[in-house]
């Protein structure tokens, strides 16, 4: 009894004292702004101020980190809907109908709609961790190898859908993603591939870089062909949308929420490839959206924001209950609890149960000041689109540059995303699509150790590794779901031909 | 009668091409990943790029076969193909702001982030159209005062320091 009440003190704490209060809220709207900035992630804000909490007390670093946490994943979905350009990539997903829903001069209503379902997924990710973390995290104990690249090709599915065009190109777009993954000292036997010699190169492909150039100068360059396009005045002061609106969507942002926390839990896949899967699984799902898929959908933006945020709740558990992080930004948060004296693990529960149930409270307080914030300075924010466009993209380009340059401050990065830029502007205009490019380099380093580590433990034998994945249930279950999703994926692809 | 071929949408200028250039990629991409470690085990540092870019020469090989199953795009009227690609894919206005932006890149350590990019904005905001000259430079100013204010104090960003920066210290 007593054990109960003392957890449910530390999980009321943040909303009782007022500077943890205030801390949280900070780091919300910070991480709002943040998040929207393109170039800018929250891996990186959170590394910058963990240098600042070195002497803070553990509490004070924690809300401050999980606010700028929420706030960043939430906020990549505003400059994504008003300039299409995903300020994280757990926004990526929602530019596809986002900006779409802006040239309609929706934009306000849609970042209303993404509030609401953001902050709704965000409960249910703070409700699953605090009831399901024991659950979901022994069960990802049993996961092999084999299961996490069966995870990454699920991903990798995702290719085929998201191109929307010729599934020859989105094919051909994933794997060169993939290829750009692998770039670097192999993981495994620190051999160097397509490093041409360079120092550089050895630390990876520019992944950043890449993003900026294929998401931010590429759109620039698709834009100045439209210069003489009028600005469409966007409809912020619209921001709640209709009750009607949020109860006809909150089936699927239930839905989507879930996944998005089941996605995040697993380690390596954050909120990025929850979105992507969400938006996946409306287009497969909704039947008949107000506007096409692609073209301003609804849906095409309540899935991917309810999963995002309901994936922090969901990356946090395998962090706190077995110190494996969910994503980039929890793994950072793992290096801030070593830093406070604090061991990431089975133990840490068994230890300080306190430390675990202050966590949600915390996370539960952010998606509050998330809902107040969320509706805050939008029309400000929405104005960025009716700067005139000579104004605006070479503005946009200087935020990339200064977002490429900030990674090392080496000008090197800059170059790196003009030539993304530059690659990705024919790409597009040529119809392939950029996505499944950032797709490929995110999942292509997860397939390629567990692909390996799968294919070593099986002795190096084809037949054997075949064999392997008959040999779990975790494994078996995987992969009926991989090859429902490929099967659907056919029939997805044969009624669109139609 | 027409063909099934004339009712396809014809090709972009420039679109077989860089097609083509994608599968000269792809070729060279699957022999640099047969070098890291040729076909020695199903788990060497190459088995994963030698399967990527196996998948990137066949899927390019198809959107050629499909490319070349469309018709040919029109030539302008008076000139090349080249010259309808400059025309309506990379017109100059394209190519100004991309050499502007390679200018910016070479003089932002040079001269500092500050000058460089006031520079560059008004450069670009002139190619783009824009003839509202004091309006143009307030709005830049103001902007890039933001800009540096956000990146520099508030992430501590280091920015490339000239001498518009050194002024301020």
């Amino acid at each position: 009894m007593n054990d109960i009440l003392m957890n449910v003190t530390y999980f009321g704490m943040s909303f009782l004292d007022p500077y943890l209060m205030f801390l949280t809220a900070a780091g919300v709207f910070f991480g709002i702004y943040v998040g929207a900035i393109p170039g800018l992630s929250v891996t990186m804000a959170v590394s910058i101020l963990i240098s600042f909490t070195f002497k803070w007390g553990v509490n004070e670093a924690l809300a401050l980190i999980a606010g700028i946490y929420y706030g960043g994943v939430y906020g990549g979905s505003r400059s994504a809907i008003l300039i299409n350009v995903p300020g994280a990539p757990a926004a990526i997903a929602s530019a596809l109908d986002g900006y779409p829903l802006a040239r309609l001069g929706e934009a306000g209503r849609a970042i209303g709609l993404t509030t609401v379902m953001g902050v709704f997924g965000g409960f249910i990710g703070v409700l699953c961790l605090a009831v399901g973390a024991p659950m979901l995290s022994s069960l990802a104990l049993l996961f092999a190898p084999r299961d996490f690249m069966m995870l990454a090709v699920w991903g990798l599915l995702l290719v085929g859908s998201l191109s929307g065009g010729t599934v020859s190109k989105g094919i051909f777009a994933g794997a060169l993603g993939i290829l750009f993954g692998t770039v670097g000292l192999d993981p495994l036997t620190a051999e160097p591939r397509f490093t041409f010699g360079s120092v550089q190169l050895t630390a990876g492909a520019p992944y950043v870089a890449a993003m900026i150039g294929l998401f931010g100068v590429s759109e620039v360059l698709v834009q100045l062909h439209e210069l003489s396009f009028p600005v469409v005045k966007q409809r912020v002061s619209k921001l709640l949308p209709s009750w009607r609106l949020i109860r006809k969507y909150l089936p699927l942002a239930s839905r989507c929420s879930v996944l998005g926390v089941v996605v995040g839990a697993l380690p390596g896949a954050g909120g990025d490839i929850a979105a992507l899967m969400a938006y996946d699984h409306a287009r497969r799902t909704v039947r008949n959206p107000e506007r096409p898929f692609g073209e301003g959908a609804w849906e095409g933006i309540v899935a991917p924001e309810a999963a995002a945020v309901g994936s922090v709740g969901g990356c946090y558990i395998p962090m706190l209950t077995l110190g494996i992080p969910g994503d980039a930004v929890t793994a950072v948060i793992i290096g801030a609890l070593y830093i406070h004296g604090l061991k990431p693990g089975p133990m840490l529960l068994l230890e300080t149960p306190h430390l675990f149930w202050f966590t949600v409270g915390n996370l539960a307080l952010s998606c509050v000041w998330l809902a107040i914030f969320g509706f805050m300075g939008i029309k400000l924010f929405a104005r960025i689109v009716e700067i005139p466009k000579s104004s605006l993209l070479p503005m946009i380009v200087v935020l990339s540059a200064v977002g490429s340059y900030a990674i090392e401050n080496n000008p090197v990065h800059i170059y790196w995303m003009l030539g993304f830029g530059v690659a990705g502007y024919f790409l597009k205009t040529y119809g392939y699509q950029v996505g499944p490019v950032i797709l490929g380099i995110i999942l292509g380093p997860l397939l390629d150790s567990n692909y390996r580590r799968a294919m070593i433990s099986a002795s190096n034998d084809p037949a054997q590794f075949v064999l392997e994945f008959f040999t779990s249930p975790v494994s078996l279950a995987l992969l009926f779901l991989l090859t429902l999703t490929a099967f659907r994926g056919q029939k997805f692809e044969r009624t669109e031909d139609r | 009668m027409i063909s099934e071929k004339e009712t396809r949408k014809p090709r972009a200028p420039g679109e077989l091409g860089f097609c083509l250039a994608l599968l000269l990629f792809s070729l060279t991409a699957l022999y640099l990943s047969y070098r890291i470690s040729g076909f020695s085990s199903w788990s060497s540092a190459g088995s994963l790029p030698l399967g990527a870019s196996l998948v990137m020469c066949v899927s390019s090989l198809v959107v050629v076969f499909g490319e070349l199953d469309r018709p040919a795009p029109e030539s302008a009227p008076d000139g090349t193909l080249a010259r309808r690609f400059f025309e309506t894919v990379f017109p100059a206005r394209h190519v100004i702001f991309v050499f502007a932006l390679i200018a910016y890149m070479f003089l932002l350590e040079p001269l500092g982030f500050i000058a460089s990019s006031f520079l560059y904005l008004v450069a670009a905001s002139l190619v783009l159209g824009e003839r509202r000259y004091a309006h143009m430079i307030v709005l830049n100013a103001l902007s890039l005062a933001a800009v540096y204010l956000v990146f520099r104090t508030a992430f501590s960003v280091v920015l490339p320091e000239g001498f518009v920066e050194r002024l301020f210290r």
